[in-house]
């Protein structure tokens, strides 16, 4: 496990975060009684007193009812672990109660939240996954890990391939998912899911249980195509077999370049077909501070410089994530 | 919470080749050109527009069209119709205009085809229209450099808009537009001094912005570099003899600022007197 207590985070990041000045970030700190942690040059406050600050000024804002979101592509590679990583990471620290289930049996996403850290390989095994709940009703507090305040995991590793073959024996079974998740909902904003890159039962169970669906793909010409064959199969998927409205398509293009040609023919064809599900005017850009993140384990906003791209990207895609799922009243309000 | 783009990620849409939008189409096992069925469901996202509506994206690099190609897409739509929508803006040049984004081939085939109307996915920039209108203003008149200098620092300040978008708005190159802002930082007096000066040119105006010694530049405004004005030699009476004829010019008298013409008086009763 990953020791974060010792980290913290300058007011401008936090400014930054919430979309707020600095001065203003101050002005909360000092209402909520926090107190900046003693650092060589920049007052940095604890994950613990960031949580006060943003609690105060952004989660308490902006309440969130459609809680369930799915990060899902079939096809590999596009940045959908990466994404969940940031989005969730980020979204505990602006003051939501955030669980993330990780069902993809790679586990890249649990390794990102340094749950394995210090693990041998061969014991990774051992940690109990979504699959010991399911088959063998282990109960949910033990497969429930907090990383830090406001970020709570279930993990994943190879056993959740079990998982496959075991949902063939029930009875609804693309519903398992769903039942799990209705028993602890009320303790969380948000439950971030990241799938594997498959069409399978238990993305499926995902699938039926999300509010959300956040489709991540490249600006590139396959992975233009098989969004479209994508959204065909989740909504033959909700239309005819569990005949029910599909959840909220996002669709989310993913590592944009201005240098290259293909980058920018796709994206126009992307925003032609789909702008009624973009945020307008949006993408990630490809930036090397995602690699690093994931190499070093570390959320983008511990590490990166203030005018990063990245997290400039990440805090936008967060705007959207919570618009998204805010009410419409609330959205009439804010607007 | 405002929905729009915290940052300019200065996203280059491009027209998608031919290649691409045909192997995509191919590729989709409903051959709908990569267009999920399900998106016809947000038809009414797309705005079916009259093709003499839409006009070529000014800033787009000159495409070259061929002709064989155009014609290949042309068949296609005529047994498909067309399955991407053009990606089109508001014009800034001409309201009530759309300027295509990508999409120009299709809107050629679609001519060729005879379609009057195409649909389009209308992209609205996060422009400002006050914006908008003071840029179009800076297009069309024909202003003193000073003024210009004036308007685009203006846009600069007022608005989150970099000198690199003004210049690709308004058609000048990054130097030019740079100048003009030095132009602009330029004491006020300075500036309106050189206002008064109708025919004064540009590069002038530049020498001077461009001067680091503020003593200099002074100089060269107030004290007489600029000196059309003082050793200026009008003559304004004349008199000449020719066979016999005297003759007298004397239309320019009316130059004559008040002292000049009472000095003048005064040397013609001299003048008289000797005679």
């Amino acid at each position: 496990m990953k020791d974060f207590s010792s980290l913290g985070i300058s007011v401008k990041k936090i400014s930054q975060l919430c979309g707020l000045t600095t001065p203003g970030i101050s002005k909360v700190a000092k209402r909520v009684g926090t107190m900046p942690i003693d650092a060589p040059s920049v007052a940095k406050y604890s994950i613990s007193d960031t949580r006060k600050i943003t609690s105060d000024c952004f989660a308490s804002k902006h309440p969130i009812e459609k809680k369930i979101h799915v990060f899902y592509n079939f096809k590999g590679g596009v940045g959908k672990t990466t994404m969940a990583y940031q989005v969730s990471s980020h979204l505990a620290l602006l003051g939501y109660k955030v669980l993330v289930i990780d069902i993809d049996p790679q586990h890249n996403l649990t390794s990102s939240f340094g749950f394995y850290e210090g693990v041998p390989e061969t014991e990774i095994y051992r940690a109990k996954t979504l699959y010991d709940s399911v088959a063998r009703c282990v109960p949910l507090d033990q497969i429930i890990h907090p990383i830090y305040e406001g970020l709570d995991l279930i993990p994943s590793n190879i056993t959740l391939t079990r998982l496959e073959s075991e949902l063939f024996t029930k009875n609804r079974r693309e519903e398992q998912l769903l039942d799990i998740i209705k028993i602890v909902e009320k303790d969380y904003d948000f439950i971030m899911i990241d799938a594997s890159p498959n069409i399978s039962n238990l993305n499926l169970n995902a699938l039926n249980a999300a509010d959300v669906v956040h489709i991540i793909c490249e600006t590139q010409k396959y992975s233009f195509s098989s969004t479209g064959i994508l959204i065909d199969e989740i909504h033959d998927f909700f239309e005819k077999r569990m005949k029910k409205e599909p959840p909220y398509y996002h669709i989310v293009p993913n590592k944009y370049t201005g240098r290259s040609t293909v980058s920018g023919e796709v994206i126009s064809m992307l925003v032609s077909v789909y702008s009624g599900i973009m945020r307008p005017n949006f993408a990630v850009r490809q930036s090397e501070d995602f690699n690093r993140s994931n190499k070093e384990n570390l959320p983008l906003i511990f590490f990166c410089k203030f005018n990063s791209p990245a997290l400039m990207d990440v805090v936008e895609f967060i705007d959207e994530v919570v618009y998204i799922s805010s009410s419409a009243e609330a959205n009439q309000k804010t607007a | 919470m405002k929905r729009s783009s915290f940052v300019d990620r200065k996203i280059k849409f491009r027209e998608p080749s031919a290649t691409l939008l045909e192997s995509v189409r191919r590729e989709n096992k409903h051959g709908r050109g990569g267009v999920s069925l399900v998106m016809e469901g947000l038809k009414d996202e797309i705005d079916m527009i009259l093709v003499s509506e839409i006009i070529p994206y000014k800033n787009q690099a000159r495409i070259i069209f061929d002709l064989e190609s155009i014609s290949g897409l042309a068949d296609s739509i005529r047994s498909q119709g067309i399955l991407q929508p053009l990606l089109v803006i508001p014009s800034s040049i001409e309201s009530g205009k759309y300027e295509v984004v990508s999409g120009e081939r299709r809107l050629r085939a679609a001519q060729e085809v005879g379609l009057d109307r195409v649909p389009c996915r209308i992209l609205y920039s996060n422009q400002n229209p006050e914006e908008i209108a003071l840029i179009e203003n800076i297009q069309r008149e024909d202003l003193h450099p000073i003024e210009l200098s004036e308007a685009i620092s203006h846009l600069v300040e007022k608005y989150p808009i970099s000198q690199v978008e003004i210049s690709k708005q308004i058609g000048l190159s990054k130097s030019q537009i740079s100048q003009y802002m030095a132009i602009s930082r330029l004491p006020r007096d300075i500036k309106d001094h050189l206002l008064l000066k109708k025919d004064i040119k540009l590069n002038k105006i530049r020498e001077l912005a461009y001067l680091k010694d503020e003593s200099v530049l002074r100089e060269k405004v107030f004290g007489g570099s600029l000196k059309s004005d003082n050793l200026r030699s009008v003559v304004f009476l004349k008199f000449s003899s020719c066979a016999g004829t005297v003759r007298i010019d004397c239309d320019k008298t009316n130059l004559l600022s008040e002292e000049e013409r009472k000095a003048f008086k005064l040397s013609l009763l001299e003048i008289l007197e000797k005679l």
